[in-house]
C-alpha cells in the first residue's frame, strides 16, 4: 500500500492527472470525514476538502515520508485548512458565555450509537466545541497544543472540551437526529 | 476499559468514510487545479514581464539618449589653411559630398600649401560619424602632435573636436578660448578668402553664426576640429532636446468615485440558477478609489507609472431567507382523550415545535483592496490643453470582504468564505486633463475605467466594471 502511494505521489509530482485522480478517489471519503469534523459553520465541508486538495497537490513536494505517513500529512492539511476558516472570535465569545460554569469530566464514550450518527452529532456542535473535541479526542492533541493551534488559552480549551462533551451526551441520550438549521447572520 | 473504548471509537471516526460523489467532485477539483496552474504561471510570468518591461524601457531610454547625443552635436569641420582660409563643413555630411567640397578646397589652396596635402585629404575622407571621430581622435592627436609645433603656421591643419552641448561655453568663434593656439583663432576670425567662401557656403557664415567655442588643451596638435554649430546645420538634423522633460519624475495622487457594475459568470451549468439569484439580490452601490503613484517620463511624452491603489466597493444584498428553528415545549397539550368516566381530558407531553419563517433582509457589505498598479501613459496636448492617457494592470496585495452573499436559495454565506483573498486582478485605463497651478503642481481630473476579475470558491466568477471620475494632483519632483 505504501509502495503504491509512493508511486502515485511521484506521478502526481509530475503533474500526472490520472495519478491525481487516483489519489483523490482513494483519500477523499476519509478526508471528507475530517473536513466534516473541523469545518466551521457556514463553510461547506466539500469546499473545504477541495481547498485542502489544492494545497495537497501544491505542497506535495514538501512531504517527507520519514516524518510520518502520507495519510496523517493529508489529514493535517485538511484540519489546518478548516481551522484557518474558523473565526477565532466565535470561540472566545462562546467561552465567555460559559466561563462561570464548573464542568465535571463527562464520560462520553458509553454510547452504542453507530459512528455515522456520532459524526452527524459532531457536525452539529457549535464552532469551537467541535474543533476542540476532535483535536483532543480524535487527533490526540494536548490542551496546550490545541491552545496554540486555535490561539486560545489552555483553560479555554479544557472548558470547551467539557462543554462539547455535555452537548454531545445530551444529543446522544436524546438519540435524535439533529435537524436544526443554523443560518448564521451577521 | 474506558480508554480502550475511547480509542476504538476514535479510530472508527478516523477510518470512517463519508459518502461523496467522487466523479463530480473530481471534475470540480480538476477544473480548479487547471486554474491554479494558470494562476501560478501568471504569478511567475507577471514579475518577469514587469522586469523585462522595465529593463526594455531603460534600454530604450539609453538608446534614445545616444541618438540624441549624435543629433545634438551637429558638428562641423573647420579646415584651416596656412593662408588664413578656413573651410567649415558639417561633419554629418556624407563622405562623398564632403570629399568633393574639400577636394575643391584642396585644389584652391594647393598653390599656397602643398605640404601635408595628402594627409589633409585623408583626414577629410575619414569617417564622418562623430562617434567614430571620437574614437579616432587620440591617435590623430598623437600623429599630428609630432609635427604641429614646427609647422603650425605652414601647414594645412584641420581640427576635429566634439563637445557635448552642455559642456561647451557660449560665444562665437572669435572669442574661442585657445590655450596654446591663439594664432589659429585669430586666423579663423580673419578669414576672408573669397575662394573658400565660394567653395564652402558654410564658411561664409562663420562670423555671424554663433559657434560654441572650443576648449581644448593641446589644440595645436590636432589636425581637425569639429565644432558645435547651433545655427548653420539644416534644421532636419536638429531635434529639439528637452532634457528637463526626459528626466521628469512626478507624483500623482488621485481620489475618485464611481459606479460599479457587477456581472456573474457561471462556470457550471448547475450554478446557473445561483447566478440568476445573485444578479437579482446583490447590487453594487459605489466605488471609492484612492491612488498614489510615482511616474517617470521615458520618451516622446510616454511615461511609466507605478504605485498603490486602494479601492472600496460598497454593496447591498436584499433577499428573503427562510429561518427554521426547532424548539421543545414541555407540558404542552398533545392530544385529547376520554377517560373511563367519560370525561374529555387533555394529554400533556413535550411538543416539538418547528418554526419556519420567511423574512426580508437587507445587508450592506463592502470589498476593500490594496493593489500595486503598473501603468504606461502618454502626455499629449489638444488645443494647448494638457491631457494624459494611461493603461495598466493592478495586482492586489491585500483584500478584505465584509458582509454576506448568496450561496444558494435562501442561504447566505460570509463573503470571505466565497471569495479567495488576492485571487483578483484588475485592468485600469484613464483619461485625465492636466491643469497647471504653478511650475511644479498640476491639477488633474478625468475619467477612468477599471475592470476587476474575481475568482470564487463556488462555481461562478465575478467581473466588476467601474466607471469613475477622479480628481487629483500631479507634483513634479524635478
Amino acid at each position: 500500500m505504501q509502495e503504491n502511494i509512493k508511486i502515485i505521489i511521484d506521478k502526481c509530482l509530475k503533474d500526472d492527472r490520472l495519478a491525481q485522480k487516483t489519489l483523490f478517489e482513494s483519500m477523499a471519503p476519509r478526508l471528507l470525514t475530517v473536513s466534516r469534523q473541523y469545518a466551521p459553520k457556514g463553510c461547506d465541508p466539500l469546499d473545504n476538502l477541495q481547498d485542502a486538495f489544492i494545497k495537497i497537490f501544491k505542497y506535495l513536494n514538501t512531504y517527507n515520508e520519514q516524518n510520518g505517513s502520507f495519510d496523517a500529512w493529508a489529514r493535517r492539511i485538511v484540519i489546518n485548512t478548516a481551522l484557518s476558516k474558523l473565526n477565532k472570535k466565535t470561540i472566545v465569545e462562546v467561552i465567555s458565555n460559559f466561563q462561570d460554569y464548573d464542568f465535571e469530566d463527562i464520560d462520553l464514550i458509553d454510547s452504542n450509537d453507530n459512528v455515522k450518527h456520532l459524526m452527524e452529532v459532531i457536525e452539529q456542535l457549535p464552532d469551537g466545541y467541535k474543533q476542540v473535541f476532535c483535536l483532543y479526542e480524535i487527533e490526540g492533541y494536548s490542551h496546550k497544543e490545541i491552545g496554540e493551534m486555535l490561539n486560545i488559552k489552555e483553560a479555554t480549551s479544557r472548558s470547551q472540551l467539557n462543554r462539547s462533551k455535555l452537548f454531545l451526551r445530551d444529543m446522544l441520550l436524546r438519540n435524535e437526529k439533529p435537524t436544526l438549521i443554523n443560518l448564521k447572520l451577521e | 476499559m474506558y480508554n480502550e473504548n475511547k480509542s476504538k471509537i476514535a479510530s472508527q471516526l478516523i477510518d470512517y468514510e463519508s459518502p461523496i460523489q467522487l466523479s463530480s467532485e473530481w471534475e470540480r477539483l480538476e477544473k480548479r487545479l487547471r486554474k491554479e496552474k494558470r494562476r501560478r504561471a501568471i504569478l511567475i510570468l507577471f514579475p518577469i514581464a514587469i522586469g523585462v518591461f522595465v529593463a526594455s524601457i531603460f534600454i530604450f531610454d539609453g538608446f534614445t539618449k545616444d541618438a540624441e547625443l549624435v543629433t545634438e552635436i551637429n558638428p562641423v569641420k573647420i579646415e584651416q589653411t596656412n593662408n588664413g582660409n578656413s573651410n567649415i563643413t558639417p561633419a554629418s555630411m556624407n563622405s562623398k559630398s564632403q570629399a568633393s567640397i574639400n577636394e575643391k578646397s584642396y585644389r584652391n589652396n594647393l598653390d599656397h600649401n602643398t605640404y601635408n596635402s595628402k594627409q589633409s585629404i585623408n583626414n577629410t575622407y575619414q569617417s564622418t560619424s562623430p562617434l567614430t571621430q571620437i574614437k579616432n581622435q587620440p591617435s590623430e592627436t598623437n600623429n599630428i602632435g609630432q609635427t604641429s609645433t614646427t609647422n603650425l603656421n605652414n601647414q594645412k591643419t584641420s581640427h576635429n573636436v566634439i563637445f557635448p552641448k552642455s559642456d561647451v561655453p557660449m560665444g562665437n568663434m572669435g572669442n574661442a578660448t585657445y590655450h596654446k593656439n591663439e594664432s589659429i583663432s585669430s586666423e579663423i576670425n580673419d578669414t576672408d578668402s573669397q575662394t573658400s567662401n565660394i567653395i564652402n557656403p558654410y564658411n561664409e557664415a562663420i562670423n555671424r553664426f554663433e559657434i560654441d567655442p572650443i576648449y581644448i588643451n593641446e589644440i595645436a596638435t590636432l589636425n581637425s576640429i569639429l565644432l558645435y554649430d547651433k545655427s548653420n546645420v539644416p534644421s532636419i538634423l536638429i531635434k529639439p532636446i528637452t532634457h528637463k522633460q526626459q528626466n521628469k519624475i512626478w507624483i500623482d495622487i488621485a481620489l475618485g468615485i464611481g459606479k460599479p457594475i457587477i456581472d456573474y459568470t457561471d462556470t457550471y451549468s448547475e450554478s446557473e440558477q445561483l447566478v440568476a439569484l445573485k444578479k437579482k439580490a446583490e447590487k453594487p452601490l459605489e466605488n471609492i478609489l484612492w491612488s498614489a503613484s510615482l511616474a517617470k517620463h521615458i520618451h516622446q511624452g510616454f511615461y511609466i507609472k507605478s504605485g498603490l491603489q486602494y479601492s472600496r466597493m460598497n454593496d447591498v444584498i436584499s433577499t428573503s431567507i427562510v429561518d427554521t428553528s426547532i424548539s421543545l415545549i414541555p407540558n404542552s397539550i398533545i392530544g385529547v382523550y376520554t377517560n373511563h368516566e367519560g370525561l374529555t381530558q387533555n394529554s400533556f407531553g413535550t411538543l416539538k415545535k418547528i418554526s419556519i419563517s420567511e423574512k426580508e433582509i437587507t445587508k450592506y457589505g463592502n470589498t476593500q483592496s490594496l493593489s500595486i498598479a503598473m501603468l504606461i501613459g502618454k502626455n499629449f496636448e489638444i488645443s494647448k490643453s494638457k491631457w494624459s492617457i494611461e493603461v495598466g494592470a493592478g495586482l492586489p496585495i491585500w483584500t478584505t470582504y465584509k458582509g454576506q452573499a448568496l450561496k444558494g436559495f435562501n442561504l447566505l454565506q460570509p463573503k470571505s468564505d466565497i471569495f479567495t483573498n488576492n485571487k483578483r486582478w484588475s485592468m485600469i485605463t484613464s483619461l485625465n486633463h492636466q491643469y497647471p497651478l504653478n511650475k511644479f503642481l498640476y491639477l488633474s481630473g478625468g475619467y477612468s475605467f477599471t475592470y476587476h476579475k474575481l475568482s470564487t470558491n463556488l462555481d461562478y466568477s465575478n467581473t466588476i466594471k467601474v466607471h469613475s471620475f477622479s480628481i487629483g494632483l500631479r507634483y513634479f519632483i524635478n
